[in-house]
């Protein structure tokens, strides 16, 4: 039982705090937002030489061999720094996914590049009538002689309007297949979605895109597994992503509450805020425990439905109070687009609602009560 | 980080649970109906066990008595036994007193109580509250006036937990009757032998009916001067050590009795039907079931940190604090959406497999309502998290 972070992880943590502190004030974020393309590719390139985009993939492509957990420290980061751009949907969503199903030949040609920084992945699971179940696929993927032609549509992709490749999740013949698409196929067509924050998610078009079986990924009907495995590690990185974010609300708003004088004194002085700092920094301290212990379990490749869906469920719940106390603590400043609370209310709705709900989540803890 | 188990720490989580596979709780007399996350009593003869064992000594030096383990051993046996739901009420109160003791007491007080209380043969109660000084003990009124070889007190002490079954009270009272003298520099604790002359204990019947509190009156109660644990006038300097010990401790095990609650609530939802559907199907008791057992790990996890932090030495700050509020709030949502899941049913008799549920929901659900006032109450701890903690202003 360890819950302090090792020396390496710290090295980390501070590295890319002190990265997006220069690099990345809020004002830019903001700006950033209202880009269709929502992140600066030059920042990107400067992420990937700080060796961040391949943080966790072997040396032999490009990487450094660190786990999924110091991914997930650097991810808590981002999620403080409100970082904009692909790194979940390439790294956690891509890579990972490359490197444990693709062939030695897939693994070649696609990871040192993206290492580099200079292609960008993602993975279209969710559709309009199937949120994660592969059951309901209907993205199918039809195989006629020596081609599959895949055809339908996915939603909630995200950053695949930058993307190169998408790994699409479709139905086939006897179960689900992976495929590795090149996103300027031709038939592959891309459309940004509402955002509410500098989140880019998209509908993408398959329409009769033709592949081969070299562009599989984990061979005929392995899918199905798979995409549970996708979903822990996505679902643990959306709650990193978070933790940081509502780390940095609760600074703000102890610091607004020391800051502030109404009625003569400082109003953290008054019990009201008090104790809306208190459960704030409960709720935060349990989103904490609750996430890197699922990070650890993801990162040490433990069985861990359970233990994913209670941080993931909880997450959901907790950021929604934590950023309503930040509101309320910060009063009518905080509800004005020059203030920075608004962007990590955001973020926590949006990431709620992203790789299983706390519904969506709390179903799976069911399950596994026995219920 | 790593969150998992050493092999040790796996046998040693094995080695009690055969410990109460042997020994099953309900087979024990008990003379007590307080919870504390025991199956619902206080038993003198179970706790001896408990003391033969040398489990109740665990953590402390060998020379009283213990065996020098880890803390984390020791979280892992008050997580075995809330989940076998043992009787030890105020097991782990008397624990926390001791490690005060520890803390501060002289080698000579050392060896008068730790062995005793070791073997689960002397029984500590913890005598702060006063009908006047709750949260905010300093306002405490009972002296204790040197006087010969004696302290002379006169004063009365309330909500003092199982006095009427315990043996000795760990008694704040006010050394500097001094009005001018600052209240961090008046109070000391005494160690109270229940036996002395002028000692009246006087249970309180609370709102389950049942007794758990007392009132303790002194009338010229003459302590021996041997029995001052720490330095004269000290006791507040140390408070914040002995309120951690019972703020952290005493809530340490209620995750996992909670925990083993949801799991017989959810084997009830799977064999009980109502209006031709299994509760477990029905969405209202399955959202309750999913929000508790999402809601106790949450708190679980907190509590395993705070645990892991004064193993590493880690100086506390907040922690006590927040783990009180955490497990209490947690108790007091729980234990109401165990009374919804019953429903009306919670009041039908106890003839079935069931019965013992659903008294003891009953029961459990009455005791939240003094969870969040027991230890300081959770406004006073907020106060503590937000100025201690998060260093916000006092004034």
């Amino acid at each position: 039982m360890d819950f302090g972070l090792s020396e390496q992880q710290e090295m980390l943590r501070k590295t890319a705090r002190d990265f997006f502190k220069t690099e990345l004030p809020k004002t830019l974020v903001k700006e950033l937002a209202k880009e269709p393309k929502g992140y600066r590719p030059e920042m990107w390139k400067k992420m990937a030489d700080l060796g961040w985009v391949g943080l966790v993939l072997p040396e032999q492509y490009g990487g450094s061999d660190a786990s999924f957990l110091d991914l997930t420290i650097l991810m808590e980061e981002m999620g403080r720094a409100c970082a904009p751009g692909p790194f979940l949907s390439t790294v956690v969503l891509g890579a990972l996914t490359v490197l444990e199903l693709g062939t030695e030949e897939q693994k070649k040609a696609i990871l040192p590049k993206l290492a580099k920084g200079e292609i960008v992945l993602t993975m279209a699971i969710a559709e309009p009538h199937a949120i994660y179940k592969p059951d309901f696929f209907e993205v199918e993927a039809k195989h006629a002689a020596h081609h599959y032609t895949v055809s339908g549509t996915k939603l909630f992709v995200t950053d695949a309007h930058v993307a190169d490749y998408i790994v699409v999740a479709t139905k086939t013949k006897g179960g689900v297949t992976l495929f590795l698409v090149d996103a300027k196929s031709p038939g592959v067509t891309c459309t940004l979605l509402p955002a509410m924050f500098g989140e880019r998610q998209c509908e993408v078009k398959f329409d009769g895109v033709k592949l081969t079986r070299s562009d599989m990924l984990g061979g005929l009907n392995r899918g199905k597994d798979y995409l549970e495995r996708v979903m822990h590690r996505a679902a643990v990185a959306k709650c990193s992503e978070v933790l940081g974010g509502l780390e940095y609300v609760l600074e703000i708003s102890v610091q607004y509450a020391k800051d502030r004088v109404a009625f003569g004194k400082p109003i953290g002085t008054y019990q009201a805020i008090q104790h809306h700092c208190a459960n704030m920094l409960n709720d935060l301290d349990s989103c904490r425990c609750m996430t890197r212990r699922a990070a650890w379990m993801v990162s040490e490749d433990l069985p861990c439905a359970l233990e994913v869906s209670l941080a993931k469920a909880w997450m959901g719940q907790a950021s929604r109070r934590i950023t309503a106390l930040g509101h309320e603590i910060h009063g009518a400043m905080a509800f004005q687009h020059d203030h920075d609370m608004h962007l990590f209310t955001k973020q926590a709705v949006v990431a709620e609602a992203s790789f299983g709900s706390s519904a969506y989540h709390g179903e799976v803890v069911a399950k596994e009560l026995g219920l | 980080m790593e969150f998992g188990f050493t092999p040790e720490q796996e046998a040693w989580r094995r080695e009690i649970q055969d410990f109460l596979k042997d020994n099953p709780p309900e087979k024990f007399p008990t003379q007590s109906g307080e919870d504390s996350w025991g199956h619902g009593a206080f038993s003198k003869e179970f706790v001896r066990l408990l003391g033969q064992k040398g489990w109740i000594p665990l953590t402390w030096p060998k020379k009283y008595g213990g065996s020098e383990r880890p803390n984390t051993d020791l979280m892992i046996l008050f997580e075995e036994l809330a989940w076998a739901r043992v009787p030890w009420a105020a097991g782990a109160i008397c624990w926390s007193m001791a490690n005060t003791i520890l803390d501060m007491g002289s080698e000579e007080l050392k060896q008068e109580f730790l062995p005793g209380v070791g073997r689960g043969e002397t029984i500590l109660w913890l005598a702060m509250s006063e009908p006047d000084a709750g949260s905010d003990l300093l306002a405490l009124r009972t002296t204790a006036i040197e006087q010969d070889d004696c302290f002379l007190v006169n004063g009365q002490k309330v909500w003092s937990s199982l006095a009427h079954i315990s043996d000795y009270g760990f008694l704040f009272c006010r050394t500097n009757v001094d009005p001018k003298a600052p209240s961090w520099n008046a109070i000391s604790i005494l160690m109270l032998d229940k036996k002395l002359p002028g000692v009246t204990v006087q249970p309180m019947v609370s709102m389950l009916g049942d007794y758990f509190h007392t009132e303790v009156f002194l009338d010229n109660v003459r302590v021996p001067k041997r029995h001052l644990l720490g330095k004269k006038n000290e006791a507040v300097i140390h408070l914040n050590k002995t309120l951690e010990f019972d703020r952290f401790w005493a809530r340490f095990p209620k995750p996992r009795f909670c925990q083993r609650i949801t799991h017989d609530l959810v084997q009830y939802a799977k064999e009980t039907r109502r209006d031709g559907t299994l509760l477990s199907q029905d969405p209202g008791v399955r959202t309750k079931l999913v929000e508790s057992a999402i809601e106790i790990e949450a708190c679980r996890q907190v509590l395993w940190s705070i645990g892991w932090k004064i193993d590493k030495k880690i100086p506390l700050t907040y922690e006590a604090s927040a783990a009180k509020v955490l497990a209490d709030d947690m108790g007091l949502r729980f234990f109401d959406r165990g009374m919804q899941i019953l429903g009306p049913y919670a009041y039908m008799g106890e003839a079935d497999k069931w019965g013992a549920l659903r008294k003891n929901l009953r029961r459990w659900f009455l005791w939240t309502a003094g969870d969040s006032l027991a230890g300081g109450t959770s406004e006073i701890a907020r106060n503590t998290m937000a100025t201690t903690g998060l260093k916000l202003p006092r004034k």
